[in-house]
Parts: structure tokens; sequence; C-alpha cells
């Protein structure tokens, strides 16, 4: 848990320099990118923000952070810390 | 700022206006739910990430996020906006550094990234037609798969779209032999906030009147929506030949560049290393000695020519105390140069952020120290650290690394203005440019009449006034006036 939530707030702070995996014909959604995808995770287990049907929709929206993983300079898998954060978010 | 806990209880739907849209661009074009508004209030200014870091919105959230799939449709979404006093904020892939895409008040954002085509490739002409949404990453390789280079090659490369590289007047590492985009930019589409179109025609050159390429390039979505570019492309070099240097000093590598590009020699890469930027590139060196500056110069193109041309250089730098070094920090180089080394920074409650200006070879030492016992005088405890990476006859960029220490966010925001304020004061001062590729955005407003003249800037405000006369076209930034009741970024309240 603690590894994830420091790949997530490596990831927050990144600008997404994993995007170009992203293939040109699929749609493109900021809020699916990894790090707005770990910048929501991060604010949902501190608190910032509220759990609700939208935030749960966007964070099971992985695709993108799926597609990119392999184009992560830093290794890091970011739908897997995601779910674990994510998860333990909206368990507690 | 508003807390984002805030802003989420607020940010009810605005039903008329998600209807209106998804009428031009389809219903699942029209991104009106919390996460797809947050993740558009941010780009990669470091004052919006000290935001984000701390569960603040940087401006606010924007009302919906529109994502057009044509010119056509963005036309139509202008007219609808300038009808409606809508305002809108274009979109690329919000790397930009000085919150130019950050929403301040009741803008829409237009996502432009589906306009990513390639449109055509002129291989006789030299020239590639490509929408504004394209990845820039995606761009260069579709270009390489056919044998070209674009040559605008910014440490963004990956995380950005071409649109944005016309925008902000984007400058890439190779920029010393190719230029800054405004050199590639051959013609443009571009819609005007009432949704007019225009196009400006690919030709070499013209001589009829001022250029109007020049009112898109550059003007951060605030005088037009660029959705269409063709730029000049070259066939790959066959050759990329570097030199890596040390200095006895940074006036003798600067005197070395100035030497260089007045000899007209057209380095690719021209990075000369201050001492602070040069410790962790050579500690590993072989053989370094210590207090010396490390250059990185790479010569591209046609072998015997790009190898002519280094000899050339090498007779220079002889002459000025140049030293051949071994060539681990320029492979170290190639195999980060599309990195950023900022997240740690920002992870760890640093306040990181980058100011690059444009300097004269006469003033660039001079600049330099001041501006280091500027930010030092200002925090001991500050990191600064500085190259110069974009080199020209008459002068260069000075790319400089400002880190504060972790501290309250008062405190940090407080230095963290008081120091760009102090280096584009003193640009001003010293006759250089307070921007060199990154763009004014939000946060050089404040100094964008000391950089036009008063003269200058009234004019900029008059164009402005005359071609989007309801201020819906990202209102506020480039220093131009914002509309009434917009958030402040950077200060609290
Ligand atoms: C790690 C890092 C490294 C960087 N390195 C470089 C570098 O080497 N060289 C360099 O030049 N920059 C660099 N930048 C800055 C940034 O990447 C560039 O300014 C880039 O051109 C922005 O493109 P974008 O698509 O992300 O634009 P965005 O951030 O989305 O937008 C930038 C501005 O342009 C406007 N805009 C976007 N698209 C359009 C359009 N089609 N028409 C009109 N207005 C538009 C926006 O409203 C905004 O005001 C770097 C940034 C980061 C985070
Ligand atoms: S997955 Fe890696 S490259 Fe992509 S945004 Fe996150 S840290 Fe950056």
């Amino acid at each position: 848990m603690a590894d994830a939530m420091a790949t997530l707030r490596f990831c927050a702070w990144c600008p997404n320099l994993c995007r170009s995996a992203w293939p040109d014909g699929a749609p493109q959604r900021e809020a699916s990118t990894p790090s707005a995808l770990s910048a929501l995770t991060l604010m949902l287990a501190e608190r910032r923000v509220a759990p609700d049907a939208s935030i749960a929709a966007a964070l099971g929206d992985t695709a993108m952070a799926e597609a990119c993983r392999a184009a992560c300079p830093y290794g890091y898998d970011i739908p897997a810390a995601v779910a674990a954060v994510a998860g333990a978010a909206h368990a507690g | 700022m508003l807390p984002m806990l805030a802003a989420q209880a607020a940010s009810g739907p605005d039903a008329a206006l998600a209807d209106a849209l998804a009428g031009i661009v389809g219903v699942a074009n029209v991104l009106a739910d919390f996460p797809d508004r947050l993740a558009a209030s941010r780009d990669r200014a470091p004052l919006a990430t000290f935001a984000f870091r701390d569960g603040l919105v940087p401006g606010v959230l924007p009302r919906a996020v529109v994502r057009p799939g044509t010119h056509d449709e963005v036309a139509r979404v202008l007219a609808w906006a300038h009808a409606n006093a809508v305002p809108v904020i274009p979109y690329g892939a919000g790397s930009g550094v000085l919150g130019g895409a950050i929403p301040l008040g009741g803008e829409i954002v237009l996502d432009l990234k589906r306009l990513n085509r390639l449109v055509a490739v002129n291989a006789t002409d030299g020239l590639a037609t490509v929408e504004a949404g394209m990845n820039g990453g995606r761009f260069e390789a579709a270009l390489a798969a056919q044998g070209f280079t674009c040559g605008h090659l910014p440490q963004s490369l990956h995380m950005s779209t071409v649109g944005g590289w016309l925008a902000c007047r984007g400058a890439g590492q190779n920029s010393t032999r190719f230029g800054k985009i405004e050199d590639m930019v051959v013609g443009l589409r571009a819609v005007l906030a009432d949704g007019t179109n225009v196009e400006v025609r690919p030709a070499a050159r013209r001589s009829t009147g001022p250029s109007l390429r020049d009112v898109f390039v550059g003007c951060e979505g605030t005088l037009g929506i660029i959705t269409e570019a063709t730029l000049r492309i070259w066939t790959r070099p066959e050759a990329e030949l570097p030199l890596m240097l040390s200095f006895p000093d940074i006036a003798s590598g600067l005197e070395a560049g100035r030497r260089i590009m007045q000899a007209e020699l057209r380095p690719a890469v021209f990075r000369l290393y201050d001492d602070t930027e040069t410790a962790p590139r050579t500690k590993d060196l072989a053989g370094f000695v210590k207090g010396r500056v490390l250059a990185i110069l790479v010569f591209s193109g046609i072998e015997r020519l790009a190898s002519l041309e280094r000899d050339l250089a090498r007779e220079i730098t002889d002459a000025l105390g140049g030293r051949e070094e071994g060539d681990a920090p320029y492979r170290h180089w190639l195999a980060h140069r599309f990195e950023s080394y900022s997240p740690p920074w920002q992870a760890s409650g640093h306040y990181m952020d980058t100011c690059e200006i444009t300097g004269a070879w006469s003033r660039l030492v001079e600049m330099h120290g001041r501006m280091r016992e500027a930010i030092l005088g200002l925090c001991p405890g500050a990191h600064f650290g500085a190259h110069w990476s974009h080199a020209y006859p008459e002068g260069a960029c000075q790319y400089m690394t400002v880190r504060l220490p972790p501290m309250p966010r008062a405190d940090g925001l407080a230095l963290h203005a008081r120091a760009w304020d102090l280096l584009q004061t003193l640009t001003v001062e010293m006759g250089g440019s307070i921007a060199h590729h990154h763009g004014a955005g939000l946060l050089r407003g404040p100094w964008m009449a000391a950089e036009l003249g008063a003269g200058g800037a009234a004019m900029l405000q008059r164009i402005k006034d005359a071609l989007d006369p309801g201020n819906i076209l990202n209102p506020g930034k480039l220093g131009l006036r914002g509309r009434d009741g917009a958030a402040r970024v950077g200060g609290e309240g």
C-alpha cells in the first residue's frame, strides 16, 4: 500500500510522458491518462474528494493507463496502484 | 483557490450547455463529470501542481470538456460560444508550464486531441500537413516511417500536441539547426472567436502585408484556435556526430557558442551547463576536472558536411580552452532527453520551477551571475542551476531550474512568486526576453507590459479586442484583460 501510494504520488506530478503509446484512433480522455488517474486516486485516498459514481467510473477506466504501461520509463504499473489504493479507500 | 471537496460539491451538471454542445460534437464528446473537469483544470504549471498536491483547484473547474473531431466542429463550437458569451480554452495535451490552459471562470475546455491525423506528406516540397491535436511523438514517428523528421523535438515531445507547439512558440532540442517552431510553420488553418475560418496557405515566403500566420503562432489560444499546420520537414540525417567538451568556465563556453554560431556553423544540439548542472552529469566521468563546465554539441546531416562542421567547431573550441571528454553524458542525455526531472521533487514537497529566457551573448555571463545571486540571496537553501540550449548568432536561451526546499505552503508560494519576479525583472533590465519557448500563459502576465513596452502591450490588447470583442478566447492569458470575477491563481484567495 505504501509503495502504491508512492507510485501514485510520483505519477500524479508526471506530465504523462508515456501518453504517445495510446493509439490515434482511440478516444482520448484527459481524465483517463495515467497521471490524472493517479491524481484522482490520491485525492480520494487523502479524502480531498468524496467517493461518488463518477469517480468510481473514472477510476475504472484504465484502458489508457494499461496501454501506456510499457512506455513508462519508471516501470510503474498505474492500473495496479489505482486498484490497490482506490479499493482500500472505498473499503475504508 | 477552492478546495477540491468544495469544487466537487458545487459541480452540478449544466444540462442546457451540455445539450447545446452535444448537438455539435455528439453526446459522447461532451464530458461534464467531475473527474473530467478536474483533469482539465490544470496544466503542468508548477503552481498548478502545488495547488493539486494540497487538494486545491488551481483556478476553477471548467464547465465541460468538449472534444470536436473536425475543423468544422471547432468553428461551430466557437460560433455557438461567441453567440452565448461562453469563454473557451483550447487544450492540447496540457503540458504547458505557464498556466495557459487553466480555467479562471465559466470556461469550457476544447480538447483538440481528436484532431489527430497526419493529413499529407509532400516529399517534393518538404512539407507535412498535420492536424493540431496530433501527439508530437506520434507525429515524429509517422514522419520517421517515411524517412523524415520535423526537426522539432522538445523534451515534451511525447506529452504535447503539434497545435500546442505552435500556440506556445515552442523550441525543440535541435532548434539550433532547425529553428524554433515559428521557423517551421509554412501554413495553417485556424478559427477566430466568432467561428470565422482563416487559412494561411502554405507558401515558401510571401510579401503581402504583415504575417497572419504570426497572429496565431504564439497566441496561446487568445486570438484563435489552430486546427491544422503545414510544417517544413527534413530528410532524416545520415549522421549525428557528437562533440563532448568541457570548458574552464561558462564565459569561455559561451564565447565558443557565439563564435560557432557567428561562423555560420549549425550544430543540431548546443548545450552548455553551468557548474551546478555539470556536477551530476560528470561525477562518474573519468578524468573530468572539477570546476570545468560541460558542453554537448551534435552535428548532423550529410556525414561529410557534419564532420567538417565538427572539425571547424573544434578549432574554435580548442582556442578557448575546450577539452574533449568521454561521451557518457551524451549517451545519458540521449537516453533521457524526453523525460521530466520534476516529479520526485514535486512529490516530496519541494517548490520546483523552471524559467527560460533569451539573452544576448554580451549579457549572458552577467545574467547568470546576477540571477544566481538573486535566487540564493532570496533563499540560501535553494537550488539554482542553468544551461544554455538554443543558440543563435545574437544570443541564446538561458534555461534555469529553481528548487525551493519543502516549507509551509504560504511561505513557499511567497518565495516562489518572489523568485519569478527577480528573474523576470532582471531579464528585462538586462535587455533579454522574459520567455524563450514556454510562452507567457497566465503566470507571465505581470511582466508582459515590461516585455512589450506600454505601446506594444496596448497594441496587443487592441488586436485582441478587435478579433474577440466578447473576450471569450482564453481570457486573462498573455497579460491580456481577464473577464469580470476571474479566479486568481497563485496567492491565496
Ligand atoms: C517536462 C516538460 C518539458 C517541456 N519541454 C519543452 C521543450 O523542450 N520545448 C518547449 O517548447 N516546451 C516544452 N515544454 C512546455 C510544453 O510542453 C509546450 O509548451 C507544448 O508546446 C505545449 O503543448 P500542449 O499540446 O501540451 O499544449 P497545452 O498545454 O494543452 O496548451 C498550451 C497553451 O496553448 C493553447 N493551445 C493549445 N492548443 C492550441 C491550439 N491548437 N490552438 C490555439 N491554442 C492552443 C492552450 O490554450 C494553452 O494556452 C515542456 C513541458 C514539460 C512539462
Ligand atoms: S505511468 Fe509513468 S510515464 Fe506515465 S504518467 Fe505515470 S509516471 Fe509518468
